[in-house]
């Protein structure tokens, strides 16, 4: 007999792209234009990433994500990363604290990345050991401190900043942080036309409201396994696995510019983000199985912060995503 | 519901080793239209590999018969396959184009795989079959969103099928083939136009040879003369060799050349070789020797043919005591004998040694002698029947003669009807020419075999000239002083001067090296104009091909 689809299953679905729909509608009235950085953002948001945004000052990298915390009701921090910011800055500090009764005792006192959203402004500015201090909250979603774990409420989202302009006192972050973020977004500058959209926005009357539409962080969680569970084809999860591995230049499925310009290629997270980007892709293209368009489509923010260039790469001005491009074309 | 058909194409499917397929089949309940539609799809990418493949090999097999056709035509030297033998070509790739496509194990994942790419439907056929077996409800959902788009589409005509780009190739192979039948057919036309110039170069000089061969067969009992049946099957061998020639008229012509360069060569030989006196020198001589008593006898014996008892008279009389007025008189018949013909090879060492004895002083013992060469022949005769029948000097002067006509382009004139005068003698015109006053020269000029002396035999002023009586008279050679081997020589071994080769750079070479020389020896050197002709067309004859 055919077991008959839970009768709920198909209404989360739907509650699940609308809930996208109007967060994405709420942001877009303070974010003009950049609707791709929105979009990619929101599908970081449910399926539980972080994202680094790449992209010169002034374009409202901060402005998202305060507008996203807006949004969905949640916690949100600001840091700014500089050099002489410490790890204690971020994660919290264990401080004496004395008591109505005078009795002195440790109390931990939380650091802005316990929040649902942190915004790590100019990541790129701190020392390596800072930026390590992120590390353990974004992977394991706890710190600790004095030996004290101390977990992260979720949802917990991580949106750092850099540009990529000014190099001088700037730290590149290591490999292994890059693997954290589910997403790089390069965000690009606004056209002529979204340009007068934001003059006309920031410069006359008044600014827009942005409206809540989730209101506790148990709707995201919600939201999250909805996405989890969507199914996928033992031959679409080949399709990701393929592109993860034609990125390593010693596989014998390697992109020809693999082969020539890449020193390192996409870990296993690379092809846990295709999967979680693709699923939320086919719910909102209204399906409820996962395509390889899907998986091609989550390719470039999830694969090119994970592929690393070799000298010879970076010397003729290769770019993680030319390689990236080419193994799309190839795996088509 | 399940399908009626659905357990007997799964067992199907099972039987022929396609177990996924089988699998899917048996345990599928909902994708059944799905499976219709991806095995209909399958049966067009069947035939879509079917003809990408049978173009391929008709390719591979009209590859193969270019390759063959050539090999016939420039190795084999073999007629090329006829079209007919072409249609071998696509009835193999037929075959082997079916075997390969409907031989090829296909997944339906596979074909669903294909059908997505094509048809834009987001891997909807290839997840409703992985969702077939609905493990959880979201892939139930899944499988029941996709076959609900999916029906939606006829999957088997997203399959294309159209001709393979490759099979604009095919006409590559086919105009080589066509080119290789245009070029052997004009090979051909080309070889046998050859083949009958050379026929008609050769063939006067083939008949002439058989003629020759006939008179010989005719005037003379090849069964009883191994020489002359030796010549006679030599003749009719060149004669053949002749009419096979079919490399043009410019190489049957040498080849003819040849042939009777080569047949020349075989009578010299046989003139060289130690002969006896001839019926006629005998007769004469007999009739020189009836004038001296002593040897009256010896002379009658010889008239009457009797050499053994001829030379039993002779070696009596050498024994009696007026044997040297016997010599005296056989020496002075041997004078006359040889003012008037040219000697024998016998008489003539009989003759000098009479002239020795005589300018020594000496006596000699040329009546032995000469009963010794009688005996001899007598001997010769008793072995070949009567003495007629033994290739005399003449004979094979006459057909050396009648053979240097050949080479000078001459048609023999026979004498009459009848090869033969029905004496056993080969009456066989030489190549002399009438006066220029009309008058016919007489009896066939013999050649010597001495360089200059073939043709005029120094008996005119002039190739065409008048007779000269005293030439015909004496029948005396005046030999030409040649050069032979005082000048300067060039002697190089070339690997390439065969008429066979190839490569022919260095002969030329060497030919424009001698050439001018040559014709300067010609004009310069004291050699009789009958000759300058033959020597001129010898040095054209090698001249090498443009």
């Amino acid at each position: 007999m055919t077991e008959a689809p839970a009768p709920d299953l198909d209404a989360q679905v739907q509650r699940f792209k609308t809930t996208f729909r109007r967060i994405h509608d709420e942001m877009g009235k303070m974010i003009v234009g950049q609707e791709e950085i929105l979009d990619a953002v929101l599908v970081a948001f449910f399926a539980g990433g972080h994202v680094l945004l790449e992209g010169v000052p002034g374009l409202g990298k901060t402005m998202l994500v305060r507008t996203l915390a807006e949004a969905v009701d949640l916690t949100f921090s600001r840091v700014q990363f500089t050099p002489d910011l410490m790890p204690a800055d971020i994660v919290g500090t264990s401080i004496i604290m004395e008591n109505e009764q005078g009795q002195k005792a440790v109390k931990f006192q939380p650091g802005p990345v316990f929040a649902n959203i942190l915004l790590a402004d100019e990541i790129n500015r701190a020392t390596p050991k800072t930026q390590s201090a992120l590390l353990e909250a974004m992977q394991e979603n706890h710190v600790t401190v004095g030996g004290h774990q101390h977990p992260i409420h979720q949802p917990f989202l991580v949106l750092a900043t850099q540009n990529p302009l000014e190099m001088e006192g700037t730290y590149p972050l290591p490999e292994a942080q890059l693997d954290r973020f589910i997403f790089k977004l390069k965000v690009r500058y606004p056209s002529a036309d979204e340009l007068h959209t934001i003059l006309d926005r920031t410069t006359a009357g008044t600014a827009p409201v942005v409206s809540k539409v989730l209101h506790s962080s148990d709707e995201v969680i919600s939201l999250r396994e909805v996405v989890r569970k969507v199914p996928l084809a033992r031959e679409v999860q080949a399709h990701a696995i393929d592109l993860v591995m034609s990125t390593h230049p010693e596989d014998k499925y390697a992109s020809p510019l693999a082969k020539k310009y890449v020193r390192y290629g996409a870990s296993p997270r690379g092809a846990q983000a295709l999967i979680l980007a693709a699923k939320i892709h086919a719910l909102l293209d209204g399906r409820y199985h996962v395509s390889r368009a899907d998986i091609d489509q989550a390719a470039l923010p999830a694969l090119r912060h994970r592929i690393i260039m070799n000298f010879e790469g970076e010397a003729e001005g290769k770019t993680s995503d030319e390689v990236i491009a080419e193994i799309l074309s190839i795996n088509a | 519901m399940l399908a009626p058909t659905r357990p007997r194409y799964g067992c199907i499917a099972r039987a022929l080793r396609f177990d996924s397929v089988a699998r899917f089949i048996l345990k599928t309940n909902l994708n059944d239209d799905l499976v219709r539609s991806l095995r209909a799809a399958l049966r067009r990418m069947r035939f879509q590999w079917f003809m990408e493949r049978f173009v391929t090999f008709v390719l591979c097999a009209a590859l193969v018969l270019v390759v063959i056709t050539a090999a016939q035509r420039w190795l084999l030297h073999m007629p090329p396959l006829s079209p007919p033998w072409w249609l071998v070509a696509p009835a193999v790739a037929v075959v082997l184009a079916w075997l390969a496509a409907w031989l090829r194990r296909v997944d339906l994942r596979e074909v669903a795989a294909v059908v997505d790419r094509l048809g834009n439907t987001h891997d909807r056929s290839l997840s409703a079959l992985a969702f077939g077996e609905k493990t959880t409800p979201f892939q139930e959902l899944a499988a029941q969103e996709c076959r609900t788009f999916l029906a939606q589409k006829n999957l088997a005509r997203l399959i294309p099928v159209r001709f393979p780009s490759a099979v604009g190739y095919v006409l590559i192979p086919l105009a080589t083939l066509t080119l290789l039948q245009w070029e052997a057919r004009l090979a051909g036309d080309a070889r046998q136009r050859l083949a009958e110039a050379a026929q008609k170069q050769v063939d006067p000089t083939a008949q002439q040879l058989e003629k020759l061969a006939r008179e010989i067969d005719k005037s003379l009992d090849p069964n009883k003369d191994a020489v002359l049946k030796k010549l006679a099957e030599q003749l009719k061998k060149s004669a053949e060799q002749l009419r096979a020639q079919e490399n043009g008229a410019d190489e049957a012509a040498k080849a003819a050349l040849r042939e009777l360069s080569n047949l020349e060569q075989m009578l010299q030989q046989m003139q060289k070789a130690p002969a006896s006196a001839s019926p006629e020198e005998m007769k004469q001589l007999g009739e020189e020797l009836a004038k001296n008593d002593a040897t009256k006898a010896a002379a009658e014996a010889m008239k009457s043919g009797d050499l053994q008892k001829a030379a039993k008279e002779l070696e009596d009389a050498a024994k009696q005591p007026g044997k040297e007025e016997a010599e005296k008189t056989l020496r002075e018949a041997l004078d006359r004998l040889a003012k008037q013909r040219e000697l024998s090879e016998a008489l003539k060492q009989l003759a000098k040694q009479l002239q020795q004895s005589a300018g020594d002083g000496a006596s000699s013992e040329a009546l032995q002698k000469l009963a010794q060469m009688l005996q001899q022949m007598g001997q010769q005769q008793g072995s070949s029947g009567k003495p007629g029948q033994q290739p005399t000097a003449e004979q094979l002067k006459a057909l050396m003669a009648a053979l240097e006509n050949m080479k000078f382009g001459e048609q023999p004139e026979s004498g009459g009807d009848s090869p033969g005068d029905g004496k056993g003698q080969l009456t066989i015109q030489s190549f002399s020419k009438p006066n220029p006053d009309g008058s016919k020269a007489d009896g066939p000029q013999i050649p010597s075999g001495q360089p200059g002396g073939e043709h005029d035999t120094a008996t005119t002023e002039t190739p065409f000239g008048k007779k000269n009586d005293d030439a015909a008279g004496k029948g005396t050679d005046a030999g030409l002083k040649g050069r032979l081997g005082e000048g300067k020589s060039l002697s190089q071994l070339l690997p390439s001067t065969g008429d066979t080769s190839k490569s022919n750079r260095r002969y030329k070479e060497l030919y424009e090296a001698i050439a001018p020389s040559a014709q300067d020896a010609v004009v310069q050197e004291n050699i009789p104009l009958g000759s300058r002709f033959l020597i001129k067309r010898y040095f054209e004859s090698i001249r090498p091909k443009e």
